[in-house]
């Protein structure tokens, strides 16, 4: 095969000739052929004369301002070097593409950018799926009373804007009688909870097995990985919100301004995938805290809830407690018909 | 030449049968799970909590599910071991005249007047703010868990001992639907992590034993508000 393959969009060009699903057996970067990437993937894109010139202007843009400050004699090393991290960083592929090393480099070069900007060290991770896991949910509506410590929790571990109404869980209060249905429920409730006749429902993303915001994705910016979570690449997302409107369940999120964590608040164990530092104009949403989750932790969200509403565990564990869950109570999914396979059940006592 | 199409027919039809995504063989997720769980090994996690729990008293019976550890109790519970105060059964001190050993017994040798507080909160009488709230009287008193006879141990309806660190047992002869959820993993709470070594939350855990019900109270933030975020920008 040539190294001509194009697995990327760009603009003016047509569309993708083949699709390489990431999630279908080892991850696509092992993949033996040879996958462009970095400079590659952005100079040898053909293209046409008009968006040849806009892409030129853009890189001239950043790139002079980064050849200036990098050969200026009266910047500092520092500056030198944010400069060109910020040039590494500006031309880098899709994660999704990326092998083992270039995923790892990447994460360095963002941890040392943290660094000499903020004089402070994270920990960021780029650890790949773990083998014989398949990541599932389970909640139990008869045990939410509503208390809504899964979303601080979640807002803290996954450096949410602490600004807008940026939470991924949200939890409705429905009123007994009425079905699920989310038109009738309350999101806006503020009083002493459990409130009488009512039961409370929490949704987010539902890492569907067929995930209707990968598919309309026009920059394959968000994908499935082999161990069942849908990731978002924040760097390679353009914004557009397609996923946004595709997904069926509100589970995405979209920062319509640059996100604010205060500096003492931020969660410094990251994952690229999860929940490290977003900018303005990118999608967000649940990981199932991916950063701790493959570390074999549960999410801030489970560990948080003081009533075990929420269960975690690995769907292709025999003996995992939503194995027993999902075969031995009576279980349902959200808008089931839709065909997108959630992984995200909910039962009841 | 017919032969030549015939063949060429069959050769496409097997051919086309080959899908090349192998999720789509499974036509839904749950038989995908079903057959990829087949050869599952388990994943073991780093326990780096700060949970004390026991990995001696895991099984709970035979079946593998069931196997899991949970937290110690009696390193809780700060006034355990009971007998530090309660060196004599009840029966005993009924007899003398209270449940509780008095100032003159022989527990109180070398304690001076200021240590008094660390058995009696605000010079009260030790255990003052239990109140039983979990049935009622006519179902539960405080001998119905607590063995009158050696004070270190609960007790069953039978009357036989039951370590305070397994005291699901307790629980358990009456709340059997909750207990049969609990061992399987539908009610209660996993405390490490979804790996291999699971550890589970007992019912003390999260249940006041004296006052199990979970309480009403405020939400700990206020809930989404759907119109801000669109006047935002």
């Amino acid at each position: 095969m040539s190294n001509n393959i194009k697995k990327w969009f760009s603009i003016g060009s047509n569309r993708v000739e083949k699709k390489e699903s990431c999630d279908s057996g080892k991850p696509c970067s092992c993949k033996s052929e040879k996958t462009n990437d970095g400079f590659d993937q952005v100079l040898n894109a053909p293209t046409d004369r008009r968006s040849a010139i806009q892409k030129l202007t853009a890189g001239l843009l950043i790139g002079a301002g980064a050849v200036s400050s990098s050969c200026s004699v009266s910047k500092t090393d520092e500056a030198k070097e944010i400069s060109d991290i910020d040039w590494e960083e500006y031309f880098k592929g899709n994660y999704k593409l990326m092998t083992d090393t270039e995923k790892q480099s990447t994460v360095d070069r963002l941890v040392r950018s943290y660094e000499l900007r903020n004089d402070k060290k994270i920990d960021m991770s780029a650890a790949g799926p773990i083998d014989d896991v398949l990541y599932g949910y389970a909640f139990n509506i008869s045990k939410c009373q509503g208390y809504m410590d899964c979303i601080n929790a979640c807002v803290e571990e996954n450096n949410q804007d602490r600004d807008s109404q940026m939470q991924y869980i949200r939890i409705h209060e429905i009123e007994k009688g009425e079905g699920i249905e989310f038109k009738n429920g309350d999101d806006t409730y503020y009083h002493e909870v459990p409130a009488a006749k009512h039961f409370y429902i929490g949704t987010q993303c539902y890492h569907c097995d067929n995930p209707p915001c990968v598919e309309v994705c026009p920059v394959q910016a968000t994908w499935k990985e082999k161990d069942g979570l849908v990731v978002i690449d924040y760097d390679w997302c353009i914004g557009c919100r397609y996923c946004m409107a595709a997904c069926p369940y509100d589970g995405r999120r979209f920062n319509w301004k640059t996100p604010e964590v205060p500096e003492e608040e931020v969660n410094k164990n990251q994952h690229y995938l999860g929940n490290r530092l977003r900018k303005k104009g990118v999608m967000e949403k649940c990981t199932f805290c991916i950063q701790r989750s493959r570390n074999g932790k549960n999410p801030a969200c489970v560990d948080a809830c003081p009533t075990g509403a929420r269960v975690f565990g690995n769907l292709l564990d025999p003996n995992s407690d939503i194995r027993w869950i999902i075969e031995n109570k009576k279980v349902f999914r959200l808008k089931e018909e839709l065909g997108t396979e959630p992984k995200f059940w909910y039962y009841m006592d | 030449m017919q032969r030549f199409i015939y063949i060429i027919i069959i050769l496409t039809t097997l051919f086309s049968c080959k899908t090349e995504d192998p999720e789509k063989e499974y036509g839904s997720l749950h038989k995908r799970i079903e057959h990829q769980s087949e050869h599952y090994k388990p994943f073991h996690v780093q326990n780096n909590s700060e949970i004390e729990y026991d990995t001696t008293q895991v099984a709970l019976d035979t079946i593998a599910a069931h196997r899991f550890a949970i937290p110690k109790r009696s390193s809780i519970v700060d006034t355990y071991p009971c007998n530090n105060c309660h060196v004599l059964s009840v029966e005993e001190l009924k007899k003398k005249g209270g449940n509780f050993v008095t100032p003159k017994d022989k527990t109180h040798d070398g304690v001076s007047a200021k240590d008094c507080k660390s058995c009696h909160e605000y010079l009260k009488k030790s255990h003052w703010n239990v109140s039983l709230n979990h049935a009622d009287d006519k179902a539960m008193n405080c001998a119905t868990c607590h063995n009158q006879e050696e004070m270190n141990n609960l007790v069953s309806l039978t009357n036989k001992n039951i370590n305070f660190n397994n005291s699901y047992q307790v629980c358990s002869q009456c709340h059997s639907t909750q207990f049969n959820e609990w061992k399987n993993g539908a009610h209660g709470k996993q405390l490490t992590g979804w790996g291999e070594p699971k550890v589970r939350q007992t019912c003390v855990g999260c249940h006041n034993p004296h006052d199990p019900a979970i309480k009403h109270r405020w939400p700990s933030r206020l809930n989404t508000q759907m119109i801000e975020q669109r006047d935002l920008e």
